[in-house]
């Protein structure tokens, strides 16, 4: 083992962290499943290595078997190591795990930032507690709860400093305030400070980008990786995705079925992959050209017009009365021509999602017009929009969980049609039939419940339940976030099917750029409740005009490029969309 | 300023729900075959002295105007007058309140400080045999009787073990009266003997009354906790390493203690009801002993009463409870 240090020296040093032939397995109800599976895995001081895979994996019971925070109930380790400086963790008490190692050597970095900080304390109180415990100048072999004033002291200059650092600039202000009044962004930052706190010599970082928007993930892998760099600290940064793993890892090991399947150097994995499920991984990836999809037949025309729409949500005060409003959407123009894919873009709380529950009528318009195939719908009572809707159709992000657990799918599928047809039993069974063909499931699936079915067929059931009423405009709302590559690739496959079998339009609401990039024939860029930019997708990609479309797009980890994290730079403050009444007028 | 307008709110609904409650217990209570009348005139009075006591009561008047002339009564704070002990219903229920609450406060008091470490208890030890065992203890508790268990105990500790008196409030006349509460007025009398002598009377009310609280607020706490202790912020604060007494008993038991305190506001609406039962059974000088007495009776305003002092009482708990819950989760 050897470091290269900056001034060319090479220095051969031993891992930080070796783990040898680690079986872990976990209680079901029909015996041990094996989870992890002879793994080896090792990594070097000061060091950045990637623990890539898709769900199910292994990564995060490797990531938690380090930490020694697997289910006391249900995990079993049946063989291996673990030695951390030659310490075999698997040997050392709980306790002393816990006091000495556990938030003090090695720090966490959770994926999900909102919910992993107590909801009920302030950010400065739930600081203080874990400096409190696991401040640098407390000796690690202390189990006394004493908090002695001078230290407390220094601990609350240490956080402010470091809050400084992960670029959060008010630190005394955030410090009074609790999780739910901060940003998503803000959050990963906090835990990043929580995380460099006590000093660690190594951080696991679970995902820590996963929940974030594309601007705010290349500013976090920015950080985490400038600030652990800087310090020497190692790093273990578990990703599914292969685009996060280019930018921020030194280091790249592949795990498939609780196995490491692949270790190599993060530029030779993505220019050279050995194993081949490691290419498979990277052909999954939606990469390089844009939309190659046939575009629509001919110009037939729009088959949706957006006219001026604007869905603003009333803010109230205390006793119910309105004192501004929120601008979900604002004055926002769009045309949906027939036959094609039109991909809305956006990141978190830009309107994207409202856009398409408004089109729907789930909430009720402000203001303008919505033209579908012809006839406005804006303003239609309930009533006279339902013959309307079967035409339009919505799904959700998962259509698998609107399936009724207790229903047969051949229940769930033959309600839209005694809803809304007239059709004869016969005649319902047949279309219910086809359509089941049409995504791949085999006509037995019928008398299933859904808790019998997979995940995956879940979704193609929930899609099918849609196409019964033979739908000619489908709005797909982030249909394929939380996926794994491989499966996104399968059921944008399957949308793509369908389109050419059913005529369909869609609409296809997403966060990942990436994606729609492949599979948009146009897309429209939302920003703070406007669509500030639509074009074809290559040219969009190609040549975007709006400064937040460039934006946007300098943020996507670009594999094989050169890094995001050392390009992009961030927008100034975005506009506001909340606008307060005036006192005295109640407009 | 959610708080203000909270309490504002409730308070705005106070009167109404109090008055829709005056209006169903009123004509539940009338239309019950009785006539209270009769058997406070005796076997022996003629039909003119019964017609008399009648109209002096104005219970001869149609009865959607007796109604309305005692809501107005009691706007002017006059409960009326008990044809039982003849006395104004308002003096009644004062005497009799603070021994109520007293025992209703020990209750809750004993369910929450027992339930709540033996239901968070039960969650870290989950599926062991000490769990198992709390789960029979509470399921017998919500099952027994409570007058069952009210006899079972004098069996076993007044009359076998003669460890604790058998009823009664106190042994001869107690303290002074300044808040009604013995325990209290012993204490500021300076009088050890008085306040020994009305704990130990406390011991088995208290005891049969909180049995049943103690177990609902034991697993409404177990199931807060369960919920927490699956959060993702236990599993970042064990992945931190915080000391588990830590993670437990400050982060976890905030969060479990939502659910608990709504729940404490339930138990004492519960426990109220229990009274009714528990007093009659100890000989309990309380409101609860005074209801049984009034609905044997018949005697209307003594009814009418104490199901307005129970009623406001709750909704007051209920409220108190609103806004403590408001400071437990600053996400409201």
């Amino acid at each position: 083992m050897y470091l290269i240090l900056e001034q060319g020296e090479v220095l051969v040093t031993d891992p930080l962290l070796k783990v040898r032939e680690l079986e872990v397995s976990f209680k079901t109800d029909a015996g041990l499943t094996k989870v992890l599976d002879k793994v080896d895995f090792d990594i070097l001081p000061a060091e950045i290595k990637g623990l890539v895979g898709e769900s199910g994996c292994g990564k995060t019971t490797l990531a938690r078997s380090v930490l020694g925070i697997l289910p006391k109930n249900s995990a079993v380790i049946s063989s291996g190591t673990i030695l951390f400086e030659d310490t075999d963790l698997l040997k050392v008490p709980e306790k002393s795990l816990a006091n000495s190692f556990r938030g003090r050597t090695v720090t966490f970095i959770p994926q999900d930032p909102f919910s992993s900080f107590n909801p009920f304390f302030t950010i400065g109180s739930q600081m203080m507690e874990l400096m409190k415990w696991k401040s640098p100048e407390r000796s690690a072999q202390d189990t006394s709860s004493r908090y002695e004033a001078s230290r407390k002291k220094n601990d609350r200059k240490r956080i402010i400093e470091l809050l400084k650092q992960v670029q959060l600039p008010d630190a005394e202000g955030i410090m009074k305030r609790y999780p739910h009044e901060v940003s998503g962004g803000q959050r990963q930052r906090l835990m990043i400070a929580m995380a460099l706190l006590p000093e660690p010599q190594m951080i696991i970082a679970d995902e820590p980008t996963t929940a974030l928007d594309v601007t705010i993930q290349a500013q976090i892998l920015k950080l985490i990786r400038n600030l652990t760099v800087e310090r020497g600290v190692s790093v273990i940064f578990t990703t599914h995705d292969l685009g996060v793993a280019y930018e921020i890892c030194d280091q790249i090991s592949v795990m498939l079925d609780g196995k490491i399947v692949e270790n190599s150097d993060s530029n030779k994995f993505f220019t050279n992959p050995r194993h081949s499920y490691t290419k498979k991984l990277l052909n999954s990836l939606p990469m390089g050209q844009a939309s190659a999809l046939k575009k629509s037949k001919d110009d037939d025309g729009p088959i949706l017009q957006i006219n001026n729409l604007s869905k603003w949500f009333s803010i109230d005060n205390v006793w119910n009365k309105r004192i501004g409003w929120l601008k979900a959407i604002d004055d926002v123009s769009l045309e949906v021509r027939k036959g094609e894919i039109l991909g809305i873009v956006g990141e978190s709380g830009c309107g994207k999602s409202t856009l398409g529950k408004t089109v729907m009528g789930i909430h009720p318009l402000t203001a303008g017009q919505i033209t579908f195939e012809g006839s406005e719908i804006g303003h239609l009572k309930p009533s006279e929009a339902r013959q309307l809707r079967r035409r339009l159709q919505y799904t959700y992000q998962d259509p698998g969980s609107s399936l009724d657990p207790r229903w047969k799918i051949g229940r769930s599928l033959l309600e839209p049609l005694d809803i809304h047809t007239e059709l004869s039993l016969a005649e319902k069974q047949q279309r219910v039939e086809e359509i089941l063909a049409a995504v791949n499931l085999p006509k037995t699936h019928l008398d299933l419940y859904p808790h019998e079915i997979s995940g995956g067929q879940q979704r193609r059931v929930g899609l099918a339940r849609i196409l019964t009423l033979h739908p000619s405009l489908v709005i797909l709302d982030e249909p394929t976030s939380g996926l794994d590559v491989s499966v996104q690739a399968t059921i944008l496959k399957l949308f793509s099917d369908l389109r050419e079998k059913f005529d369909l339009t869609y609409i296809f609401i997403s966060h990942d750029l990436s994606v729609v990039k492949m599979f948009c024939n146009r897309v429209a860029v939302m920003y703070f409740g406007k669509v500030v930019e639509v074009n074809e997708t290559k040219k969009l990609f190609e040549k975007p005009q709006h400064p937040y479309t460039k934006n946007l797009l300098s943020s996507i980890p670009n594999i094989g490029g050169k890094r995001v994290i050392e390009t992009f730079t961030p927008m100034g403050a975005p506009p506001d969309q909340v606008e307060y009444l005036n006192k005295g007028n109640n407009a | 300023m959610r708080t203000l307008v909270l309490v504002i709110n409730r308070l705005l609904w106070f009167v109404p729900t109090l008055v829709g409650l005056m209006i169903i217990t009123f004509t539940i209570s009338h239309i019950i075959p009785a006539d209270p009348v009769a058997f406070f005139a005796g076997e022996n009075a003629t039909n003119e002295q019964i017609e008399e006591l009648r109209a002096r009561y104005g219970f001869d008047k149609p009865l959607h105007i007796q109604l309305i002339n005692y809501l107005i009564g009691v706007t002017q704070g006059d409960l009326g007058v008990s044809i039982y002990t003849q006395r104004p219903i308002s003096e009644d229920l004062l005497s009799r309140l603070p021994a109520t609450m007293e025992l209703t406060f020990m209750a809750v008091l004993l369910s929450t400080v027992v339930g709540i470490p033996l239901g968070v208890i039960a969650a870290v030890y989950r599926n062991t045999m000490f769990d198992h065992v709390l789960r029979v203890i509470t399921v017998s508790g919500l099952a027994i009787a409570s007058f069952w268990l009210a006899i079972l105990f004098q069996l076993l500790f007044a009359m076998e073990l003669q460890i604790t008196p058998l009823q009664g409030r106190i042994d001869g006349w107690g303290p002074e009266v300044i808040t009604g509460f013995f325990l209290i007025d012993s204490i500021i009398a300076g009088d050890l003997d008085s306040f020994t002598n009305a704990a130990a009377h406390l011991v088995l009310p208290t005891l049969t009354l909180a049995f049943p609280a103690m177990a609902t607020i034991m697993r409404f706490t177990r199931a807060g906790v369960l919920d927490a202790i699956n959060s993702n912020y236990v599993l970042y604060e064990q992945a931190m390493g915080f000391p588990s007494r830590i993670i437990i008993w400050k982060y976890v038991l905030r969060n479990a203690l939502i659910g608990t305190v709504t729940q404490i506001g339930l138990v004492f609406g519960i426990l109220i009801a229990g009274t009714v039962v528990v007093e009659a059974v100890y000989d309990w000088p309380g409101l609860g002993l005074y209801a049984v007495e009034a609905i044997l009776n018949s005697d209307y305003n003594a009814i009418m009463g104490f199901t307005l002092i129970t009623g406001a009482f709750f909704i007051i708990i209920n409220l108190i409870v609103d806004i403590i819950q408001g400071v437990i989760d600053p996400r409201n």
